[in-house]
């Protein structure tokens, strides 16, 4: 749509999007399923649609900002929003999400939230790994050059993925789960606890957990080079750049939940994501100026042209860390929250 | 928040961006003022180029951020900040908080009545194992009692 309205000839957008049968009667399912889950939703959690609204965004960071590592063909002009990002396929994965999600909140109501969390991701698992091989078949799903080289290792015979590629794919929803499961409390109004002295301890690990997440998930997307060869802990996820985007993550939360105390959720999830951005925005910057950010050959493709003034970046890099910020934040105080109030 | 706060925020915000790429120019390649003019040329296609679509971006950030520095500039000339009227939560209790912890005591004190499924020791515990003392504890209670 929007590459419609700015004319993008570039490769990233000249891709087949003619749809076949088989795409279009998945397209259709899709819709259809959608229609299904939430009106079953419905009948176990109030506001569904909102809480779907929130699902959506979760699922729609994830695929924008994640779009040059894959290819969406044969889906027809009208399912792309821009360049290859599908809004049809962000439908279908919100949605299989909440129906997990749900399921087991209903399922299995007492169990701890933590617990919750996990089952959604162990039930989606095989369930992602299904809907891949056959998006597959149908010729909608392809791969940058990267991201196969990324995600190169040792076949599984019965399963015909490689084992990096199965290891990846429930970690998407790792942050796609927390993503909502935040906002969630504030639509449920759910009374939380405000905290008056942070666990420093336990906030430091769970951001670490989040930022590797994160790193994991773009790691076909840009390389990390130059750093000392002892501060690399796997290929290019280097120990000195994950501290800093950790360090910078608990100063921005510890400032806000300090002093913006009295703002609600969704307010206080703003001012992490506008504190951190204006550190974290003139480092990468320096970063990608300097050689230590090299952003891979697919995603350059899918750059406009446009660079931001007075940072001479790509304005897609500036845009994108907020959004890649709300995954990992969301991730980190989705966490906090729930041991803060043992939920 | 009253409509003029709102403006004198976004005016903040405005300003605010205006220093940080002035001294990012200044830093980088010693052209602050190159930079500003980058920053509002920029600013000018992103507006016009989307007919004003991309002033949903610009006007809540200028305002968030004009609203982040005038908080700090409280915070550091100790000025005591005002309940926020974003907090719907406590507008309906007794007398008026006198600090952020305070409100967010208070809020989460209404919030968990409201919803119904914690009595006050509940809410007392919980809150003393989010770290606060009996003090701040009694004073909000008090504070949270529905008029009569």
């Amino acid at each position: 749509m929007l590459d419609l309205i700015f004319n993008c000839q570039s490769a990233a957008c000249t891709f087949d999007k003619t749809p076949t049968t088989g795409t279009i009667w998945y397209q259709i399912f899709i819709f259809v399923a959608t229609i299904v889950i939430i009106l079953i939703a419905s009948k176990f959690k109030k506001n569904i649609i909102k809480h779907y609204f929130v699902m959506v965004i979760g699922a729609f960071i994830f695929e924008f900002f994640t779009a040059p590592m894959w290819l969406n063909l044969h889906l027809g002009n009208w399912a792309y929003i821009y360049h290859g990002v599908s809004w049809v396929l962000t439908l279908g994965l919100a949605s299989m999400t909440l129906a997990s999600v749900i399921l087991v909140d209903n399922l299995f109501p007492k169990l701890r939230e933590a617990y919750k969390y996990l089952l959604s991701i162990l039930i989606l698992w095989p369930v992602i790994i299904v809907v891949e091989k056959f998006v597959a078949s149908l010729n909608i799903r392809g791969y940058a050059p990267e991201t196969i080289k990324a995600f190169d290792s040792t076949m599984i015979p019965a399963i015909g993925m490689s084992w990096l590629a199965i290891l990846y794919l429930p970690l998407l929803f790792s942050l796609i789960i927390a993503f909502y499961k935040y906002f969630s409390y504030s639509l449920d109004k759910r009374p939380l606890v405000p905290m008056n002295k942070g666990k420093f301890g336990r906030n430091l690990i769970i951001s670490l957990v989040g930022v590797l997440l994160f790193e994991l998930l773009v790691g076909a997307m840009v390389d990390n080079v130059g750093f000392p060869s002892w501060s690399y802990i796997w290929r290019d996820i280097t120990f000195i750049l994950s501290g800093g985007w950790v360090l910078v993550i608990l100063i921005s939360t510890w400032f806000v939940d300090k002093y913006f105390i009295n703002k609600n959720l969704v307010e206080r999830f703003v001012l992490y994501l506008a504190f951190a951005t204006v550190i974290i925005a003139p480092i990468e910057a320096w970063l990608i100026h300097s050689g230590h950010r090299v952003y891979l050959p697919s995603t350059v493709a899918n750059f406009s042209g446009f660079v931001v003034p007075g940072f001479n970046i790509p304005v897609e890099v500036i845009f994108a860390v907020p959004f890649y910020l709300a995954l990992t934040v969301a991730f980190i105080r989705y966490w906090a929250t729930i041991f803060d109030n043992k939920l | 928040m009253k409509k003029e706060s709102k403006i004198i925020n976004f005016f903040v915000g405005l300003l605010s961006l205006i220093v940080i790429v002035f001294f990012y120019g200044v830093f980088t390649s010693f052209d602050g003022v190159g930079a500003v003019s980058g920053l509002l040329g920029f600013a000018a296609i992103t507006i016009i180029c989307t007919a004003g679509v991309t002033l949903v971006i610009w006007l809540p950030g200028l305002w968030l951020l004009g609203t982040v520095v005038v908080k700090i500039f409280r915070l550091i000339t100790g000025r005591k900040l005002q309940p926020s009227a974003t907090s719907t939560s406590v507008q309906s209790v007794g007398s008026t908080p006198s600090s952020n912890n305070e409100l967010a005591i208070i809020g989460y004190i209404v919030s968990s009545r409201n919803s119904g499924i914690m009595n006050d020791a509940v809410i007392r515990t919980n809150l003393k194992s989010g770290g606060w003392s009996d003090v701040d504890i009694d004073n909000a209670f008090k504070k949270s009692a529905p008029r009569a």
